[in-house]
């Protein structure tokens, strides 16, 4: 890597790292917009979890003669999980390629880190609903039951990006899938994209009401990174020709002029795919019918795209045989 | 650190020095977590001397080169830990199987002996809880050395057989969502990095049997891993259940709760040890998981069909990985979360200092050497053969502190994303405490007339939530049953719901039988016109069949 390439993808690492930050508050606020304009009810503005985060944020814990044992207690634990998991997802966040490819973190950007650390990070942040009482805890696992199920679909998303790519590494399977695939086109991506979706859409993003002051806001900013992230690997998978790709030979305006289309994409994907989750909280279902939903949507969605993917592969492989006999043929046939 | 150094000492001078003993095999490396296993044994138990002679004789085991001696010893390791007459069965029956799977044989035998370990059960307290590491580790030892130096090549029935034991091992073991018994929850759950060796020994030997040096390497490296990285971290887990249960004078988790309150340190212990062993990143379970998917994905032939059992082998795998994280947070949320449900565990204290250093050696080597797990994947077998096998002069040596997939693409560094993690995290730190410093505003009070808190007569003064009940409102803490009751709830349908399905059923057979009847009672019309609609029919078939020429 030459050195502007270089600079190029420190640039755009950090632009990237405090856009998704800035950004994940605004695209929650967007979902629960559309999902209450599509229900019908009053919509809150978009800003308005941006205002909740700052209130939290200057906003103290009580002092410790005012509280109660499990305030404390909670206290406790929120301290630890709160930046634990917001450094998990923010963490995951400089692996993912949003707004542009070969990032400075491009080689270490494997598909089983980046979603495994985005659950660890969910299941984080979901320790100090844990620590509640029956009612909260039993809402707060359930929550991570309906984490939890998505991650045999994960595995069957990586076998289709090996069967594709032979690795794992997210780069380079996105620049294989940008420069065209031989095998049928990409239409078991967008299968993965949409198990992916279904891994995204939230179950709640309100953390516990014992828990309060940056502790919260930590808790609210890494549910809205999660949500992000996930938004952002689907879109990713379903449209990857809208990545910037930065050069190290072009000029410094035209790598700007690249990645700011490649942001300005981004935010219209995740746009796009708020709207179509909004959608589909319409479905109206009990947290378990919810949970079965989202699992066996994912499950069907990967196995699916697998089979798309072998056959077109098979299919192609014929193809290219038929081709190869024809040419032999001709070869043989020419004097 | 004299197991490490022994390890190294492979190409010394001196090490046949003593007869039927010696470093250069596979099976030495199981020095290491006998040794950690020993290493936390505490000396004032009533069974410590037991317990460190079997780790002692485990070690032998581990060392010899004579099957004979390693039967022998294995055995010794076994029955030491025997616990008492009336609980012998199944010990003895798994001591058995394991010396006949150290007879010269075909390798079932082995298998049938993994398979038996799987299921070791409690053994009792004190030195006698860490009994299942000796045992399993003894069983997985003979697998070891039937499929790494045994002249004799597996059969794909066996190679199925032991990725299955592995994966079947590691599923029913998740029974630790369930269980009453903290003893049992920390042993189903020690359980699953040992079904995950047995599949990488299935791996290794369907990679051999495949002659792919590359995935045979990963699979001996995701073995090799596990051995050095994640036993002695399991084990210190072990340890960490039986001291919770020592201190909260009671096996039955309904009893515990709230450790962080009053043991603060072993609750420290606790997370550190979930977070060393969880299969998530950056932990040294996910650098093992890593190199078994990777290892399957390299070994995924061309034709759908055939690549199906891969497929569900990695299914299984996300599987093991779901049900082994839900039950690490079930166990954190009933243990260290809430509230103590006993007055024995309200007065439970911190374990000593003493106590305390044999779990963080363990805990920190473990968490040192998953840093380092290229250096780790050096001592795999197969090592130069991977190097020197097809497209050698285009490999470099990989790095000490990254994992290498088969596919040579694919990459782990596991200190890059400690080190990411650990920089986000010391700025979100210092951020918090400045906001905390500079926060202005208390909560905001609803109704400011009414008091938030009431203080208690007794309790010392404890201050309690305002109650809505005439005797205060009931603090309900989640029960043993609500990680079970929400999984069945989500793979089994309710009795309501089935109710209504069939209700809607036979409301739907009703209705069609009815409109058949209907339609059965309208059929003259049908026959009055019938003839004319068939004359008309056959009118126009006539004038097609004349129009057309």
């Amino acid at each position: 890597m030459s050195s502007s390439s270089f600079f190029c993808a420190l640039t755009l690492s950090v632009v990237q790292f405090g856009a998704v930050v800035l950004v994940a508050p605004l695209i929650s606020g967007f979902r629960t917009f559309m999902s209450a304009r599509l229900t019908g009810v009053a919509t809150p503005p978009l800003l308005r979890r941006w205002y909740l985060i700052v209130i939290c944020c200057r906003t103290a814990w009580p002092s410790r003669s005012d509280t109660d044992l499990l305030t404390r207690r909670a206290g406790v634990i929120a301290s630890i999980a709160a930046p634990a998991s917001l450094a998990t997802v923010l963490t995951a966040s400089v692996l993912v390629p949003t707004a542009g490819s070969d990032l400075i973190t491009a080689h270490w950007s494997d598909f089983f880190v980046i979603t495994l650390l985005l659950l660890a990070a969910q299941f984080t942040s979901r320790l100090p609903a844990l620590n509640s009482l029956a009612e909260t805890a039993t809402r707060g696992f359930q929550q991570s039951v309906s984490a939890a199920v998505i991650i045999p679909s994960l595995f069957l998303m990586a076998t289709l990006f090996f069967c594709v790519s032979a690795t794992t590494n997210l780069d380079i399977v996105l620049s294989g899938m940008r420069n065209g695939s031989d095998f049928g086109g990409n239409a078991p991506f967008v299968l993965a994209a949409g198990a992916l979706l279904a891994a995204a859409a939230p179950e709640s993003s309100e953390p516990v009401p014992d828990v309060c002051g940056p502790d919260r806001a930590m808790l609210m900013l890494a549910c809205d990174c999660i949500f992000l992230v996930w938004l952002t690997l689907a879109g990713d998978f379903l449209w990857p020709d809208t990545l910037a790709l930065i050069s190290g030979h072009a000029s410094a305006a035209r790598n700007l002029g690249a990645i700011f289309t490649g942001f300005f994409f981004w935010m219209l994907r995740c746009t796009v795919l708020c709207i179509v989750l909004a959608s589909g909280s319409l479905i109206v279902a009990g947290p378990a019918g919810r949970t079965r939903l989202k699992a066996v949507a994912a499950l069907l969605l990967s196995l699916f795209a697998i089979q798309v993917l072998f056959s077109s592969h098979l299919s192609a492989t014929a193809e290219w045989a038929e081709r190869r006999q024809q040419t032999y043929n001709t070869g043989s046939d020419a004097p | 650190m004299t197991a490490l150094t022994a390890l190294a000492w492979k190409t010394a001078p001196g090490r046949n020095l003593i007869p039927g003993i010696g470093t250069e095999s596979v099976s030495s490396l199981f020095l290491f977590p006998f040794a950690m296993t020993g290493l936390l044994i505490d000396l004032r138990d009533r069974a410590s001397r037991r317990a460190s002679f079997s780790c002692a004789a485990a070690c032998i085991a581990a060392l010899s080169t004579n099957l004979s001696l390693m039967a022998a010893a294995g055995a010794v390791s076994q029955i030491l830990l025997f616990p008492s007459r009336r609980r012998l069965s199944g010990g003895c029956l798994r001591t058995l199987l394991f010396v006949a799977a150290c007879t010269p044989g075909d390798g079932w035998t082995a298998c049938v002996a993994a398979l038996a370990a799987g299921y070791t059960g409690n053994r009792g307290r004190g030195a006698l809880a860490l009994a299942p590491s000796i045992e399993m580790g003894c069983n997985l030892l003979v697998l070891v050395r039937t499929v790494f130096q045994s002249d004799s090549i597996l059969t794909p029935q066996m190679v199925f057989t032991l990725i299955t034991v592995g994966v079947t091992i590691s599923i029913v073991r998740a029974i630790a969502l369930s269980t009453s018994r903290i003893s049992a929850a920390f042993i189903n759950i020690f359980a699953v990095p040992y079904g995950m060796a047995v599949v990488a020994i299935g791996l290794f030997a369907f990679a051999s049997a495949e002659d792919s040096s590359l995935s045979a390497h990963a699979a001996a490296s995701a073995l090799m891993l596990d051995l050095i990285c994640i036993w002695p971290a399991a084990t210190a887990f072990l340890r960490i259940g039986d001291l919770i249960a020592a201190g909260g004078g009671s096996d039955r988790i309904a009893r515990l709760g709230g450790l962080i309150l009053f043991a603060p340190w072993l609750a420290g212990l606790f997370a550190a040890g979930a977070c060393v062993f969880a299969l998530l990143p950056p932990g040294a379970g996910f650098s093992m998981l890593w190199l078994l998917a990777e290892t399957t994905l390299g070994l995924l032939p061309d034709r759908y069909a055939s690549a199906l059992p891969f497929i569900f082998l990695l299914f299984g795998l996300g599987g093991i990985v779901a049900l082994f994280c839900l039950a690490l947070l079930r166990l954190l949320m009933l243990v260290m979360c809430g509230a103590p449900r006993s007055p024995r565990m309200a007065g439970s204290v911190d374990i000593e200092l003493p106590t305390q250093y044999p779990v963080i050696v363990c805990l920190a080597v473990s968490a040192i050497m998953s840093c380092i797990p290229g250096l780790i994947t050096r001592f795999a077998p197969g090592f130069s053969g991977a190097l020197s096998g097809e497209g050698a002069e285009t490999r470099a040596i990989p790095s000490v502190i990254t994992l290498t997939g088969p596919d040579g693409l694919s990459s782990w560094t596991p200190g890059v994303v400690i080190i990411m993690f650990a920089v986000i995290m010391a700025v979100l730190s210092f951020l918090r405490r400045k906001a905390a410093s500079v926060s202005r505003f208390a909560p905001r009070t609803i109704f400011p007339d009414i008091a938030p808190t009431e203080e208690t007569l007794w309790a010392d003064g404890m201050k309690i939530q305002p109650s809505w009940l005439p005797f205060g409102e009931p603090l309900l803490w989640p029960g043993n049953d609500m990680a079970a009751a929400i999984l069945r709830q989500l793979v089994f349908i309710s009795p309501a719901t089935r109710d209504y399905v069939r209700r809607r059923f036979f409301k739907i057979l009703i209705l069609t039988l009815w409109r058949v009847k209907r339609a059965a009672a309208g059929l003259h019309i049908v026959e009055a016109y019938g003839l004319a609609a068939i004359l008309m029919v056959a009118a126009f078939g006539l004038w097609i069949v004349t129009i057309v020429p």
